[in-house]
């Protein structure tokens, strides 16, 4: 089809015509110079790190992103370059964050492979192959619970096809019909391993009729064939008919990442032939055939965009780099700190469950905020597996209320693109075992994404699960995990113990502009307390002194607490006074009220339900020595569950998990040392 | 040339002061700036910095932890790289050990180069390096034997191990006192030196009044819950009464004069001492314009001089100027007494505990808590009709309180 009946479906004007035939050139050509000039600075060694080129694949970012508006939203990958120009992102932006400066596009923080311009709809792009993908259909979800006319787009290259986001992430969009596009650029090679080889079934775009979804295969090379399907796929979007695959076939000629040797995977007239067939050649040829535009007219944007993009590498040169103190801004969005009004809880009290207590705060906030939403197996008619989600999805719908597959990984990574584009996700895991499936949507995307962004993201997103031993719910449902999730930065881990604090905390947790792991022990589900009604928030980094005593301090998290306080209460008899102090946040850590309490006792002891080693004892442990040591009149201690995994039978179980009768020895031995 | 390592004057009426402990070994490599030794003078413990570098060099007759020793005396050498490769070629650097500092000077890694008029490191029998070789001694002990000038060597650990523990410490301190005089805390030592001196040397005076405390307790009532739910703090009596007693200094500056060897100098600000007492004594840290901000600084001032008093925490500047000082025996059955003039100031402010007592309103008696108030004055710098106004001044503060809340 010639390239003016494709562009001309909405206008027949040839003015418009060559307008837009003006801008998918320049919109390529912007994207080669860009690249070859990085290629260059590269090897004066400007770029720092890596640098994985788009040169040969240009048609495929032009021709998608000409169908798209500034509040859609584009998801990339490590060879993200184009896809960030063609969203609209200023070269110069682009040059100063290769070359790491202040002025980059993510403020030097991320590199080629963390490109971000989340005011252009640039929402980022990823080192680790697949997350785009359900971070995308992420934004759909975003769109379409408020109602907002974009698409979001995915764009991957064959590598990502055969990994479990994609299978996840388009089974999701397929199954709520997300205004997505996804894009696989398939150039024939994941990093070095050939397509062909990789894959079962070596067409991709066959894999969308698995998910219920049209699957297209364009050539890649050609911009015009790239930008139709792109403009039928964005239409089907818009108009809530769900999502499509493009499968465009391309290839890159420069290696994998500048400074790779390109041939011992491929040959050097394998590179040749592909070279011929460039895409910027293809279309110049083919406006100067049809009469689009006059040769002089193409060579004033040639021109023009050779000068802008010696201007971008000039500005990135002279761009200072960062501050050194400014390293480790950006991690949190701020501290969770309540205002004073809500510090303290003035309700009547009631007594209720733990389980109900979050129930009532989730509810109160439901109501309050309608970017709110839950995800998780079964939240929905069912009203959650532990009932934390009774009664919502009677009124507010399957959209709030949403029942996912069993696909942690594809879910945790959709809730991730939906923080970024603007909601609240709640993601209800269950278990808290069932994460780890999830672990690297968590680590590597959630808790970093403020800070690749330089603060311009902010990920509200609270993850709830349960944790803990007990009832002989075997290896697979009985982990604690706190200390893995505070070992990284990016992430605020909360651990209430009580009715009251559970309630306190989750209000907090979905006003926070961080991500919350929200881990709640299964045994102290149905535990009763007193619980203030309406509003009232619990400020993270807050430890509550459980118990005030004289000779010993323990801290206890979870279900070791009202262990601990029975262990007190006997001890209180022998006349051994214990204080006791609950953490309630893990992430962040109340130091200062345990060593206020070390000062005064002398003595510490950390009982703790998740293993020793490297854990939340250590850490405490660690921290009290560096300030407070000169209070320690013993050695610190530590009790935690047996490091093995959680066994089965009732004997077993009881074997490796702390008791009262434990924790009384263990005070016992430590006032006597 | 050898640098020798003297006990510095810490204020000015210094002569004495109290080895507390080595914090650096000998043989250990300075910088300037590196805590020496610890000292207590008559005001407060105080870390002492080396202002030269060098390797320090702790003579076997250097001074015992709880020792008294003058203003002046040698305790210590630190001697140069270059001395020390002169007294003992053996101990040349070498490439590789590891010892030579960016700083030029030199740390031994493996024998100590000992010079022959000193004894090898491991004989000098000095706290942390006794501490340390027997391993068995907790922080908090240790830190609590420093605290009551207690050698650690006569005490036995009861611990696992033999460890010595607090316990231990506080078990030997009781029991070791009476039979060994020369042992009491050197807080007790600068407290029984320097009442002596004032109350010797400083002619006292006393003015009494009693003051109506109904509307200053009821305005206390007032504010406390709110100043303690929105900053946690404790508003106090002692608070206010330092309020009034910093804005009659503001008013009358003929009390913020002080007798300084020989001569009246009028201090420029209005400071006020606080006396804290502590389970071995008392401390008097300074607030500091007590009649400025609002009351929510003093209480934050006064608590948190109060809580760093009692963890042994005061710095020497914390304890320097302020021309009065107020003593308030308020929690205690006290109802009315006089207080001794601390060193350097002019008077002193003593209270006794507010109580229901029968007190003329109007010409009618009626029962008003009430507050005695005794002032101590010193008679070199003020007479009686100045120290009544400044009394005076006082007493109307307390019993307008409202004018507390505004200040200055």
């Amino acid at each position: 089809m010639p390239a003016k009946e494709i562009i001309d479906v909405e206008t027949k004007s040839a003015k418009s015509l060559a307008h837009e035939a003006r801008r998918l050139y320049r919109q390529m050509l912007l994207i080669r110079y860009c690249e070859e000039r990085l290629a260059a600075a590269h090897k004066k060694g400007l770029v720092h790190g890596a640098c994985h080129t788009y040169v040969g694949q240009e048609a495929i970012a032009a021709g998608v992103c000409a169908n798209l508006s500034r509040t859609d939203m584009v998801f990339s990958t490590h060879r993200g370059h184009g896809h960030a120009l063609a969203k609209g992102m200023e070269p110069r932006q682009l040059f100063a964050e290769l070359y790491g400066r202040e002025t980059g596009c993510s403020r030097g923080r991320g590199g080629s492979m963390h490109l971000f311009a989340p005011e252009v709809g640039m929402m980022g792009t990823s080192g680790i192959v697949g997350p785009c993908i359900l971070q995308a259909a992420g934004a759909g979800y975003s769109f379409q619970l408020l109602k907002q006319n974009n698409l979001a787009v995915a764009f991957f290259g064959d590598g990502a096809v055969n990994n479990g986001a994609f299978h996840e992430g388009l089974n999701l969009a397929g199954i709520w019909k997300l205004p997505v596009i996804f894009v696989c650029e398939n150039n024939n090679y994941a990093t070095e391993v050939p397509f062909d080889y990789a894959a079962a079934n070596p067409s991709v775009a066959a894999r969308g009729a698995v998910y219920g979804m049209p699957g297209i295969e364009v050539d890649g090379n050609d911009v015009m064939a790239v930008f139709s399907a792109a403009k039928r796929a964005a239409s089907r979007a818009r108009d809530g008919d769900g999502p499509t695959l493009i499968e465009c076939k391309t290839y890159r000629t420069r290696p994998h990442s500048e400074g790779m040797a390109d041939f011992g995977y491929r040959t050097r007239e394998e590179v040749e032939e592909w070279k011929k067939r460039c895409p910027i050649q293809i279309f110049r040829s083919r406006i100067l055939a049809e009469d689009l535009l006059e040769e002089s007219e193409l060579e004033s944007v040639e021109k023009e965009i050779s000068e802008m993009v010696e201007l971008a590498h000039q500005y990135a040169e002279q761009s200072p780099f960062p501050a050194r103190e400014t390293a480790a801004i950006h991690v949190y969005a701020g501290p969770a700190d309540p205002p004073a009004a809500l510090k303290e809880a003035i309700g009547k009290e009631r007594v209720m469950t733990y389980m109900k207590a979050t129930l009532e705060a989730l509810t109160e906030e439901f109501a309050k905020n309608e970017r709110i939403f839950v995800l998780g197996e079964g939240v929905g008619k069912r009203g959650g597996n532990f009932a934390t989600t009774t009664g919502l999805f009677e009124k507010y719908g399957p959209e709030r209320v949403r029942d996912t597959p069993i696909c942690e990984r594809g879910f945790v990574g959709l809730a991730c693109g939906a923080a970024m584009s603007g909601t609240r996700p709640v993601v209800d895991f269950m278990f808290a075992d069932f994460v780890l499936d999830a672990a690297g949507e968590i680590m590597n995307q959630i808790a970093k994404m403020q800070y690749m962004s330089s603060g311009r993201l902010k990920m509200p997103i609270l993850l709830r699960g349960c944790i803990g031993i007990g009832h002989s719910a075997a290896t697979h449902h009985s982990g604690s995990y706190y200390s893995t999730y505070a070992h990284f930065p990016g992430l605020r881990v909360v651990v209430p113990s009580t009715a009251a604090d559970a309630k306190g905390l989750f209000k907090t947790a979905l006003r926070s502009n961080d991500p919350v792991l929200f881990l709640e022990h299964r045994e102290l589900l149905t535990s009763k307390g007193p619980v203030p009604e309406g509003d009232y928030m619990i400020e993270f980094g807050r430890a509550k002194i459980v118990r005030p005593g004289e000779h010993v301090t323990v801290v206890a998290l979870a279900m070791m607490v009202s262990k601990t306080l029975k262990a007190a209460e006997l001890l209180e008899r022998e006349g051994i006074s214990v204080e006791l102090i609950d953490p309630r946040t893990v992430a962040p850590l109340d130091v200062e009220t345990i060593r206020q309490s070390v000062a005064k006792t002398g003595r510490l002891l950390i009982v703790d339900e998740d293993f020793q080693p490297f854990g939340l004892g250590a850490e405490i442990t660690a921290r009290i020595s560096d300030v407070g040591f000169d209070y320690l009149d013993a050695p610190i201690r530590r009790l935690n569950t047996v490091h093995s995994p959680t066994p089965y039978s009732p004997s077993l179980e009881d074997a490796v998990v702390p008791h009262a009768e434990q924790i009384v020895i263990a005070i016992r031995e430590l006032v006597k040392a | 040339m050898a640098i020798e390592i003297k006990i510095p004057r810490l204020g000015w009426s210094m002569e004495e002061g109290t080895f507390q402990s080595w914090l650096k070994k000998d043989g250990d490599s300075i910088k300037p700036g590196d805590p020496l030794f610890t000292l207590e003078s008559e005001k407060a413990a105080q870390d002492i910095e080396s202002t030269d570098a060098g390797v320090l060099r702790i003579p076997d007759d250097s001074p015992k932890p709880g020792e008294v020793v003058k203003v002046g005396h040698v305790i210590g050498l630190l001697s140069s790289a270059d001395e020390i490769a002169g007294e003992n070629p053996k101990a040349k650097p070498t490439n590789g050990d590891g010892n030579i500092h960016h700083d030029g000077t030199v740390k031994p890694t493996v024998t100590p180069p000992v010079p022959d008029n000193l004894v090898p490191l491991g004989q000098a029998p000095e706290l942390n390096s006794v501490a340390e070789s027997a391993a068995a001694v907790s922080p908090r002990a240790r830190r609590k034997a420093v605290e009551l000038g207690l050698d650690i060597r006569h005490v036995r650990g009861t611990g696992v191990g033999g460890r010595i523990t607090e316990a231990d410490i506080l078990k030997a301190a009781s029991t070791t006192q009476p039979s060994t005089p020369h042992n009491f805390t050197s807080m007790r030592r600068a407290i029984a030196k320097s009442t002596a001196l004032s109350f010797s040397s400083t002619p006292h005076f006393y003015l009494r009044s009693e003051v109506n405390a109904l509307a200053l307790i009821e305005m206390r009532e007032d504010l406390l819950p709110e100043m303690e739910k929105l900053q946690g703090i404790r508003l106090t009596l002692t608070d206010l009464i330092l309020r009034a007693q910093g804005m009659a200094l503001n008013d009358f500056p003929n009390a913020r004069r002080i007798w300084a060897k020989e001569e009246i100098i009028e201090l420029p600000a209005n400071d006020v001492g606080i006396v804290v007492a502590l389970p071995e004594g008392l401390m008097i840290p300074v607030v500091r314009s007590p009649e400025a901000g609002d009351l929510l600084a003093v209480a934050k001032q006064r608590s948190s001089l109060a809580a760093a008093a009692r963890a042994g925490g005061l710095k020497l500047d914390a304890l320097q100027g302020g021309a009065t000082s107020l003593s308030n025996l308020g929690n205690s059955p006290a109802d009315d007494f006089a207080a001794v003039i601390s060193p350097g100031q002019s008077s002193m402010l003593a209270v006794g505990r507010a109580m229901p007592r029968p007190f003329v309103v109007d010409h009618k008696v009626c029962v008003r808590p009430t507050m005695k108030l005794c002032l101590s004055v010193d008679h070199r710098v003020m007479d009686g009709g100045p120290a009544a106004e400044f009394l005076g001044r006082i007493v109307h503060y307390l019993e307008h309180p409202v004018l507390l809340v505004k200040g200055r």
